[in-house]
């Protein structure tokens, strides 16, 4: 029987939210991306709902790690994962956000003009899920090295991110009366970078997590 | 529903209660046999006592050579002049002891009670001709009226042979003018001897062995083994070895048979007793308090003199004390080293011939005359008296010094 | 700033008859700064400290093989006296054990049989009031110190060992049988002294460990497991068996 099987059973709990969280936030992704290809309203509606209950979980997770910190006195290895899954919680609760941009932005993407780029908006926003989902897997599963990789796949990110502004603004140039729409799809454009850095500072401190060392994972 | 878990719960409740009945139970029959014991205990002890008693208070019948109603007419001898009982004394007594008297103290400067206790010990000269006992006194009256009045001539008196005569007086051939004072003078010399040297020598035992021998050296171990043992050998044996040793051996400096020879006898006696009860003291006394000395630096000497001599003090005290009272009621190792059978001076030195108050109760009982019991009973109070101050000042010291140490 | 050494061990083996208690022990100690000997029961730290002041050698049977520096000098060598050892390395116990006298003589003592001439009411005074306990009992100075409370007198342990001005003290688990309330001003108390003093604590308490030392050595079965400075050791320990410990995995 281990010793402090009380402390053990409260960090399983807590991971069972990180994992819990993580993956409302791709389901909210997955459905963003489905209601805009598929120009279904109701989904986005459920998406805007939905992301209520990935801030509630974000309050009880945050809740959690604090009693524990104040009633167990974890150290080292203990407190560092406590500390990073506050971290995640706040990054992941941020990507939540991120699936509302989408959807916010749906009319413009089935705009005739701008229409052509959704297939590319579509695979930026899987390479996100993917990174979302295999770096949640990676903390409970304290694997840095899975974090490091996960990391790397930023990179895809931004190089598609650079090719997607160029075309928007061409488009924009191209289509002077369209300037609204095409800023809301510049904006979408930055939002899906910015949730690859959110998962790349999310593995940072998974990595931390585990070796008790800061590391740049973001490139410049 | 809910009758199961009430009836689980009343069913407990009767476990425990018949539990906790028989396991009281049982401790009141212990509780009844200690009181038992405790009863048995007290009720020899007032026997005893009564049995003291009983001897040392009752009727006695006295005859005098003179009454002393035909000298003075109130019976009195206090209510005549100096100069008549000065006169008296030189009718009828010889010149020599006349002159004694007055080698001792001149009979002029004597006080009247002083001249009337000589009239009174030499002219009246009282014998006892028949004591009773105190029982014998109260319930077999007739008997005693009886024989007073079978013997003409005689004054029947309810006597305490216990007196502050008896007190002063020392020994003397005719019971009612014996006196334990001698005797008394004796163990008191004897305690003190006996303090002198096995105290600081039984102390200092205790500590050498306590504190400094190794436990693992086999001379110390022996040592060790010799005290307990010597702790239970006969006190009689003790009295060989004082004879052998201080009386003879050492005959040149201890002068044979004194209260020297005596005293260093009973020294060896309680010795390992001292001994053994010190170490016990020391041993008791806490670890912590030592380390603490030696945490600020002492040495051992410090600790032992400044820390645990104090705290362990009280301890040896009650146990030297309780010793030295049993020391003086040894009768048989001083018979052995040569208590004088009779002896009326007092000891006025450490050289002196000597008796104790434990011989002395031994010899008047051995006397053929029946009032020597009495006095042998009023004697044996006065023993108890002091065994019981001594052992109450060593509970009374001990309690002090506890008191000021810890709280 | 460059910290020098306190104390230092090199090698240590201890033997209580013939069980060996602590095994190739090398330590320091630096000047000025408090070391935590943690460890679970029975591993040697409290034997440890008490080779510090040679305390040890009031148990019999105990043999000690290998160097324990005191300001560069071996304390375990035929000419090292171990009455001037503990004179100048003080110790403070578990349990509060003060002398059954007054809270004066207690701290008079100390000093008066180790040679002090001086003032020896100011000397009371100022080791009381550098251990936070002048205020508690400067009314209650002849009154005996066993009528103290739990904390004061453990306090009152600390200023008669700091009285004869030892430049080392060692405390063997000095807080645990104390309330939190005591515990948190003997822990102040520690902080502060340790700007005069260099401190060497044994703790069972891992956090207090944690709160009041600037280093750290961990023992287990007389072995170190691994020593080094507090922070690093309770965030981020090199050796598994350490973090186990300190996580309370094992006990």
């Amino acid at each position: 029987m281990e010793t402090r099987q009380h402390f053990s059973n409260e960090l399983h709990i807590m991971y069972q939210d990180v994992l819990q969280m993580g993956t409302l936030v791709e389901e909210a992704l997955r459905k963003a991306l489905t209601a805009v290809t598929n120009q279904d309203y109701d989904l986005a509606e459920q998406v805007k709902q939905n992301d209520h209950q990935i801030d509630t979980l974000q309050f009880a997770l945050d809740k959690r790690c604090t009693e524990i910190i104040a009633t167990e006195q974890p150290v080292a290895t203990d407190l560092r994962e406590i500390l990073v899954a506050m971290k995640i919680s706040s990054d992941l609760e941020r990507i939540g956000d991120h699936a509302r941009h989408v959807v916010r932005v749906m009319d413009q993407l089935t705009d005739s003009v701008f229409r052509e780029t959704l297939p590319r908006f579509a695979e930026m926003t899987e390479k996100g899920i993917s990174m979302v989902h295999d770096s949640i897997t990676s903390y409970v599963n304290h694997d840095p090295d899975q974090a490091r990789e996960v990391a790397r796949r930023d990179d895809d990110i931004d190089d598609m991110h650079r090719a997607l502004y160029k075309e928007l603004l061409a488009m924009i140039a191209a289509n002077p009366d369209r300037v609204e729409t095409g800023t809301a799809l510049v904006f979408l454009n930055r939002f899906l970078e910015r949730l690859g850095d959110h998962v790349t500072n999310m593995c940072e401190w998974i990595v931390y997590a585990k070796t008790g060392e800061h590391v740049e994972l973001n490139k410049a | 529903m809910n009758s199961a878990p009430e009836e689980h719960i009343t069913h407990r409740h009767e476990e425990i209660m018949a539990n906790i009945q028989q396991r009281r139970i049982r401790g009141k029959v212990w509780q009844a046999l200690f009181y038992l014991a405790t009863t048995i205990a007290v009720l020899a002890l007032v026997i005893l006592i009564l049995n003291i008693f009983n001897s040392v208070f009752g009727y006695v019948l006295i005859e005098n050579d003179v009454e002393p109603e035909t000298l003075v007419a109130s019976g009195n001898l206090e209510d005549m002049e100096n100069r008549e009982l000065i006169a008296l004394l030189e009718e009828n007594l010889s010149t020599g002891l006349i002159r004694r008297f007055n080698s001792e103290g001149p009979l002029e400067e004597r006080s009247t009670e002083d001249l009337a206790r000589l009239v009174q010990q030499r002219i009246i000269n009282p014998t006892i001709i028949e004591s009773w006992s105190l029982w014998e006194s109260i319930f077999e009256q007739d008997e005693i009226r009886t024989t007073r009045s079978e013997n003409s001539g005689t004054v029947l008196q309810f006597r305490s042979w216990l007196t502050i005569d008896f007190l002063r007086s020392p020994q003397n051939p005719r019971p009612q003018l014996a006196g334990i004072r001698t005797a008394f003078l004796g163990s008191l010399w004897m305690i003190l001897i006996v303090m002198v040297i096995s105290f600081p020598i039984g102390v200092a035992s205790a500590i050498y062995l306590e504190e400094y021998a190794r436990a693992d050296k086999w001379y110390n171990r022996i040592i060790e083994v010799n005290i307990y043992n010597l702790a239970g050998v006969p006190s009689i044996i003790f009295g060989l070895l004082g004879l052998a040793i201080f009386v003879r051996l050492l005959g040149g400096i201890t002068q044979g048979r004194t209260i020297v020879s005596a005293g260093m006898t009973l020294s060896l006696l309680i010795l390992p007793i001292i001994i053994i009860n010190s170490r016990e003291a020391i041993k008791a006394v806490p670890a912590s308090l030592r380390e603490s000395s030696y945490g600020v630096g002492a040495t051992k000497w410090q600790t032992i003199w400044h820390h645990i001599l104090p705290a362990s003090f009280d301890r040896i005290l009650t146990g030297t004390i309780l010793a030295i009272s049993r020391a003086v009621g040894e009768t048989a190792p001083l018979v052995v080293v040569g208590a004088s059978t009779f002896i009326t001076v007092d000891p006025d030195s450490i050289f002196s011939k000597f008796t104790t108050l434990p011989i002395q109760i031994y010899q008047w009982s051995a006397r053929p005359q029946e009032q020597f019991r009495n006095v042998a009973g009023a004697a044996i109070i006065v023993l108890l008296v002091l065994m019981l101050s001594m052992n109450a000042a060593a509970i009374i010291t001990r309690n002090r010094i506890a008191k000021n140490r810890r709280v | 700033m460059e910290a020098t050494l306190a104390m230092q061990t090199k090698n240590l083996d201890f033997y209580y008859g013939t069980f060996q208690a602590l095994h190739d022990v090398s330590l320091n100690f630096m000047r000025s700064h408090v070391t935590a000997l943690i460890g679970p029961s029975g591993c040697g730290k409290s034997t440890l400290l008490r080779c510090l002041n040679r305390m040890n050698d009031l148990i019999p049977e105990t043999r000690a093989d290998g160097e324990v520096y005191f300001n560069d000098q071996n304390i375990y060598t035929e000419d090292v006296d171990p009455v001037e050892v503990r004179r100048r390395v003080g110790m403070v116990f578990q349990k509060p054990n003060p002398f059954p006298k007054s809270v004066y003589e207690n701290i008079a003592w100390g000093a008066r049989i180790n040679g002090f001439r001086g003032d020896m009411d100011e000397l009371v005074e100022t080791s009381l009031k550098k251990c936070a306990l002048w205020d508690e009992v400067k009314d209650k100075l002849k009154q005996n110190a066993l009528e103290l409370s739990g904390g004061q007198q453990q306090r009152l342990c600390i200023a008669r060992a700091i009285a004869v001005e030892p430049d080392v003290i060692l405390m063997d688990e000095p807080t645990s049988a104390l309330d939190p309330i005591s515990t948190a001003k003997i822990e102040d108390l520690i902080t502060e002294l340790k700007q005069r003093y260099t401190i060497i604590i044994v703790t069972h308490n891992m956090q207090q460990a944690g709160r009041v030392s600037d280093q750290t050595a961990f023992f287990l079965n007389g072995w170190i497991i691994e020593a080094g400075d507090t922070k690093d050791i309770f965030f981020n320990p090199r050796e598994e068996r350490t973090e186990a410990y300190i996580s309370g995995r094992f006990g």
